[in-house]
């Protein structure tokens, strides 16, 4: 199974705000400046038809007009770009020169053809001058400032010398200033300086904000990958934590950390009994051939002592680092760098866990305290499924020793039993009063010995699923109740019990098999009958209760103390007063009922007071 | 007429004795054999009205195939066969055949009670 630890975001990169602005700026100067080329085409014809003055209407009418004309194009272009993709950008810079430029060029003729440097237009400029420090470089801004310098003294120069025509508008001015050296030069000088001054201005205010953006990008970078770190170790531990299996544990947690450091290998090594090596354990991104090599030995392997006494270590060049046992293969393998760190659980360390990097230099402190981490977590998963193996292998062993010891008992048992059968029955020859009197004791003390084994060799082998059940089916409850009560009828009879059943007319059905369920009900029943004294009542009932066959057996019998309660479900518990009643019981009764019911998805429990009796519901879940 | 025999095959001379001295009790004249080869020698040398088989001698399943040779040995298929065993409940039960294949009269649960026993040898005999 391949598992995917890095979340969907981690690989989106973060995008500059800047140059997504600026893409989505152009649309809008677009927009800008359709408003721009039919204000020129407006406002010349109202300046010559409502104010009557006199203008290069033609002119500036295609001026108006070629505004809108390349306006035209730069929208098209901008349609084929879509902000925010890779590539994007470039082209957005590329076309906010061009569309800057190009405004240049119609800024200059507009001025002059409405008066030159006496144009009112020349303040356009400033329009420019501003989105060009917003919108580009500082130094970019300055060349286009530079450039509207220089456009404006050469339009200026060039209508002074007369190499072209002076168009003004005629009726603005009474005086013609175009040829007038100190009214130029003093218009250019003060063009000059509140251009290269605004410019100045605006990009000391924009490359503070831009500064402050990237301070910004640069931080939210690192929220997004410590933000990645986080959701990966969380990934990470809840896929270590979800399985107690020691081999599986050991994988996802060397598979993750790997990934999650985007490094070339991670390694897991435990601690063998001896304490002495280190073991492989798991592994991820390296060749089996690098592991040939064998155990690490802590006695010659002083980095390791280093780790195992409770630090996390680089080796930031392994072909420089005289610490390592193996450096030679560990190059071979096109490891340069390796990071170490101790997992160490509750009675000392546990092993070592190890990432590699195919290059000099690699690990940061962020790295070191995320391997930790790692390392800490990991360490907890791996005592737990360790100490998870060892339990079972307990109750296996458990398990196996009662099957066995059980199963050895029995066969004398029952041979002394039957040999005891043959004398109180009389066929070995007639036996005086006193001895049929003591065999009889004696047979009874086997049969309890009997009934003791044959309930723990049920016990043991029902709790590991040994027994060879049938698989579970649709049963129904009704009748294997009936039959349980009307077993007991002789005995309750005999003690002057009132038995009485009360069932569904209708079946109950749930999934179990009729003879677990008969065994289960069959021991509630008997203990009602023999914890009752003579002249009570037991009564049984089952019904169907929300949904679930409910099953209650209520007697007026002696009842249990509540302290004890808690500890009737426990092998070979008996209640103090059910001891002082009935002597012989195994106390695994109530054990094994509670073994079978749970096994079918039943719940067992029970409501009793001392003296008046006890009620154990039952409930299964209806098919 | 001639008393009926009954031939027990089991390894525990205790059970043998038991079942022996109730089986005699009821009339009966019992041979042994403590093993599948001993009862197969024994039930060709003289025939059996019955054969009572513990199913776990020495070897575990010594008592299964010894009834599957008689029930494949024409001379002998006749003669019923009681199984008596605690094989049901034991660790071997996983791996104990069902009685389809084999002409077992009868499953006797360990340990017997000597009126059962009687009762069902009387039903085969």
């Amino acid at each position: 199974m391949e598992t995917k630890f890095l979340p969907e975001s981690a690989t989106r990169l973060s995008q500059a705000p800047v140059d997504y602005e600026l893409c989505l700026s152009l649309d809008w100067l677009c927009k800008l400046r359709w408003i721009a080329g039919a204000g020129v085409i407006v406002a010349t014809w109202l300046a010559r038809l409502a104010l009557g003055l006199n203008l290069a209407v033609v002119p500036l009418t295609l001026i108006g007009a070629g505004i809108l004309g390349y306006n035209v194009l730069f929208t098209r272009w901008l349609n084929h770009l879509t902000c925010g993709l890779s590539g994007a950008n470039i082209h957005a810079r590329t076309q906010s020169r061009a569309q800057i430029a190009a405004d240049w060029v119609a800024i200059t003729l507009l001025i002059h053809y409405s008066g030159g440097i006496e144009s009112p237009a020349i303040l356009y400029f400033f329009f420019h001058i501003i989105l060009a420090t917003i919108l580009l470089s500082g130094r970019e801004a300055y060349l286009f400032a530079g450039l509207a310098i220089a456009l404006m003294a050469g339009l200026a120069e060039l209508e002074y010398s007369g190499w072209i025509p002076h168009v003004p508008i005629e009726g603005l001015l009474s005086t013609r200033l175009y040829d007038q050296p100190l009214y130029v030069s003093s218009t250019l000088f003060f063009f000059a300086s509140a251009v290269i001054g605004s410019v100045y201005l605006a990009t000391r205010t924009t490359s503070h904000l831009r500064k402050r953006e990237d301070e910004i990008i640069a931080l939210s970078q690192d929220l997004q990958r410590a933000y990645n770190r986080l959701y990966t170790l969380y990934a990470s531990a809840q896929a270590v934590n979800s399985t107690l299996e020691l081999q599986e544990v050991l994988d996802r947690l060397t598979h993750s950390t790997a990934e999650v450091m985007g490094v070339k290998a991670c390694t897991i090594r435990l601690l063998e009994a001896d304490g002495q090596s280190l073991c492989l354990a798991s592994t991820y991104g390296l060749r089996d051939a690098y592991f040939q090599k064998g155990c690490l030995l802590v006695d010659q392997n002083p980095l390791v002592r280093e780790v195992l006494a409770g630090k996390v270590v680089a080796v930031d060049d392994i072909a420089t680092d005289t610490r390592l046992q193996y450096p030679v293969e560990a190059l071979a393998e096109g490891i340069h760098a390796m990071l170490t760190a101790p997992l160490i659980g509750h009675s000392g360390p546990l092993g070592i866990i190890r990432v590699y990097c195919d290059k000099p230099q690699c690990f940061s402190e962020d790295d070191k305290a995320y391997l930790a981490t790692v390392a800490n977590h990991g360490s907890i998963a791996i005592e737990n499924a360790l100490a998870y193996a060892a339990l079972q292998n307990l109750d296996e062993a458990k398990r196996k020793f009662i099957l066995t010891v059980t199963h050895e008992l029995r066969s004398p048992v029952g041979v002394v039993r039957s040999l005891l059968r043959t004398l109180t029955g009389g066929y070995a020859g007639a036996l005086t009063k006193v001895q049929a009197d003591m065999l009889n004791r004696a047979l009874r003390r086997t049969d309890f010995l009997q009934t003791l084994i044959d309930d723990l060799l049920d016990l043991a082998a029902g709790k590991a699923g040994l027994r060879m059940d049938e698989p579970p089916q649709p049963v129904d409850l009704v009748p294997i109740v009936a039959q349980v009560v009307e077993r007991h009828t002789i005995p309750a009879d005999e003690k002057h019990i009132t038995l009485t059943l009360e069932t569904s007319s209708t079946p109950l059905m749930t999934m179990g098999v009729a003879g677990q369920f008969d065994r289960a009900f069959n021991n509630l029943v008997a203990n009602a009958i023999k914890y009752t004294p003579e002249g009570g009542r037991v009564t049984v009932t089952l019904q169907a209760v929300e949904g679930q066959a409910r099953l209650t057996v209520s007697d007026t019998g002696i009842g249990i103390p509540e302290e004890v309660q808690a500890h009737l479900f426990e092998e070979f518990y008996r209640a103090p007063n059910a001891k002082a009643q009935v002597k012989e019981g195994t106390g695994l009764g109530l054990v094994i009922t509670k073994d079978i019911l749970t096994r079918y998805g039943c719940m067992i429990r029970l409501k009793s007071a001392v003296g008046k009796g006890t009620t154990f519901t039952v409930t299964c879940p209806l098919t | 007429m001639t008393k009926k025999t009954i031939l027990i095959v089991d390894d525990d001379p205790d059970i043998v004795l038991a079942n022996r001295l109730v089986l005699e009790s009821a009339g009966y004249a019992v041979e042994e054999a403590e093993s599948g080869e001993a009862c197969l020698a024994k039930m060709r040398a003289r025939r059996p009205d019955l054969v009572l088989m513990d199913v776990m001698m020495t070897n575990p399943l010594d008592g299964y195939y010894t009834t599957q040779q008689i029930s494949d040995d024409p001379q002998l298929r006749e003669i019923p066969i009681l199984m008596v065993s605690s094989i049901t409940t034991s660790q071997y039960a996983a791996v104990f055949p069902t009685d389809q294949y084999l002409d077992i009269r009868e499953f006797i649960s360990k340990p017997v009670e000597p009126e059962i026993l009687l009762g069902k040898i009387k039903q085969h005999v």
